[in-house]
C-alpha cells in the first residue's frame, strides 16, 4: 500500500510538467507544479513536502540553486530531492549530485518515475 | 576561465546543448506514448486531442532542432550561402521580438532609419537566438536588455543582450548556453561579424557586431 505523498515539483517544460502531475495524481499522489527555482525555493520554505521532483534547467537557472538554498536555510525543511537531467556529463564531475536522493535521466520512462517516486511512499 | 574558447571547443559544446535539447522533446514523446498505451483498450492504442497535441508540439521542437542542426553543419562546411537583401534593423529586432514572445521580451529602442544588406531571415533568428541564450545564462526573467548602436564610421552595428546583473566570477561560454546561442553565432559569423559573451552567475553580456554597408540611394 503506498503512503500518498506531497510532492513539490519544479520542472518548466510544460508537457512534461502536465505529464508528471497526471501521472503521480492518479496514483493518489498531491502534486504541487512550479516553473521556476525562486519559486520552489519559496514554497519549500512555507510549506510542507515529503519529496521534491526538480528539473535541473529551469528557466530562471540551475535547479540545484533549490538544493543549495535548502541547505543553507536552518530552518527550512529539508525533504528528499530527486533531480531529473538529461545531461549525464554534469553529473561525472558535480559533487552536488551525491548530496540529493536519486537522479532521473531524460528521457526517463513512466515505469522509472512512478519506481522512483514509489521508494519514498513504501 | 578555463578552456580557451576555439572553434573546437565552440563546436563541442554546441553539440552538448543540441544533445541535452534534444531530450527534453524525447521525454515528452516516450510519456506521452507511454501514457496513451496505458488508456488503450482492448490492446489498441488512444490519444485523446490533449495528448496529441503535446505529441506534435515535441516533434516539431525536435523537427526543429533538427533544422538548425543541419542548416548550422552546412553553414560551417561553405555548403549553404548567407544571402543579402535590403534588411531595416529596428524591423528586424521586432520580428525577432515576435518569435520569442511571450516566453521572453527584448528591452529595446533600435535606431530608426538603419538599412543594410543582410540576411535578413538569418538576422532575425540570430537576434532571437541570443536573447533567448542571454535569458538562459542570465537571470531567466525572460527580460533582455538589448542595446543597439550604429557605428556608421566603422560600418557595423553593434549589438548587446544582457540579462541579470554581473557578478565577481567571469564563466566561460558552455553548452548551458543552449544551442541557439551556437547556432546564432555561426550565422554571425557567416555574415562577418563577430561574437563576444561575457558571463557570471546568472548574468550574460552577449555582444554581437555585425558589418554594415549602408544602402545607396537613399533619401
Amino acid at each position: 500500500m503506498l503512503t500518498p505523498l506531497r510532492i513539490l515539483l519544479a520542472e518548466d517544460e510544460r508537457t512534461i510538467s502536465r505529464l508528471i502531475r497526471q501521472v503521480l495524481t492518479s496514483v493518489g499522489h498531491t502534486v504541487i507544479g512550479v516553473q521556476s527555482a525562486a519559486e520552489a525555493i519559496e514554497l519549500l520554505r512555507s510549506g510542507q513536502f515529503d519529496l521534491v521532483l526538480l528539473d535541473l534547467n529551469l528557466a530562471d537557472g540551475d535547479g540545484f540553486r533549490v538544493v543549495d538554498a535548502l541547505t543553507r536555510d536552518a530552518a527550512a525543511a529539508r525533504p528528499p530531492v530527486l533531480v531529473m537531467t538529461g545531461e549525464r556529463s554534469f553529473a561525472d564531475d558535480d559533487p552536488r549530485f551525491a548530496t540529493v536522493a536519486g537522479v532521473l535521466w531524460k528521457p526517463f520512462a513512466l515505469d522509472d518515475l512512478e519506481a522512483a517516486v514509489g521508494r519514498f511512499s513504501a | 576561465m578555463g578552456e580557451p574558447e576555439t572553434e573546437e571547443y565552440f563546436r563541442r559544446e554546441a553539440m552538448g546543448a543540441f544533445a541535452h535539447e534534444v531530450r527534453t522533446p524525447l521525454t515528452s514523446i516516450r510519456m506521452v506514448m507511454e501514457l496513451g498505451r496505458r488508456q488503450s483498450t482492448g490492446g489498441q492504442l488512444v490519444l485523446d486531442r490533449e495528448l496529441s497535441d503535446m505529441l506534435s508540439t515535441s516533434v516539431d521542437d525536435l523537427q526543429r532542432l533538427a533544422d538548425d542542426l543541419q542548416e548550422a553543419s552546412r553553414l560551417e562546411r561553405g555548403k549553404l550561402a548567407i544571402g543579402t537583401g535590403p534588411c531595416d534593423l529596428a524591423a528586424a529586432i521586432a520580428a525577432a521580438n515576435d518569435l520569442i514572445l511571450p516566453r521572453i521580451c527584448m528591452e529595446c529602442r533600435p535606431p530608426v532609419g538603419v538599412e543594410g544588406a543582410w540576411d535578413t531571415a538569418r538576422l532575425v533568428r540570430s537576434v532571437a537566438g541570443f536573447a533567448e541564450s542571454a535569458n538562459r545564462m542570465g537571470d531567466g526573467s525572460g527580460l533582455v536588455r538589448v542595446r543597439v548602436k550604429s557605428e556608421v564610421p566603422q560600418a557595423a552595428v553593434a549589438l548587446q543582450f544582457e540579462s541579470g546583473v554581473r557578478g565577481p566570477d567571469l564563466r566561460p561560454i558552455a553548452a548551458d548556453a543552449g544551442f541557439s546561442y551556437f547556432r546564432s553565432r555561426l550565422f554571425v559569423l557567416a555574415m562577418g561579424g563577430t561574437v563576444t559573451c561575457l558571463r557570471s552567475e546568472r548574468h550574460a553580456t552577449i555582444s554581437v557586431r555585425i558589418p554594415y554597408a549602408p544602402r545607396k540611394g537613399r533619401d
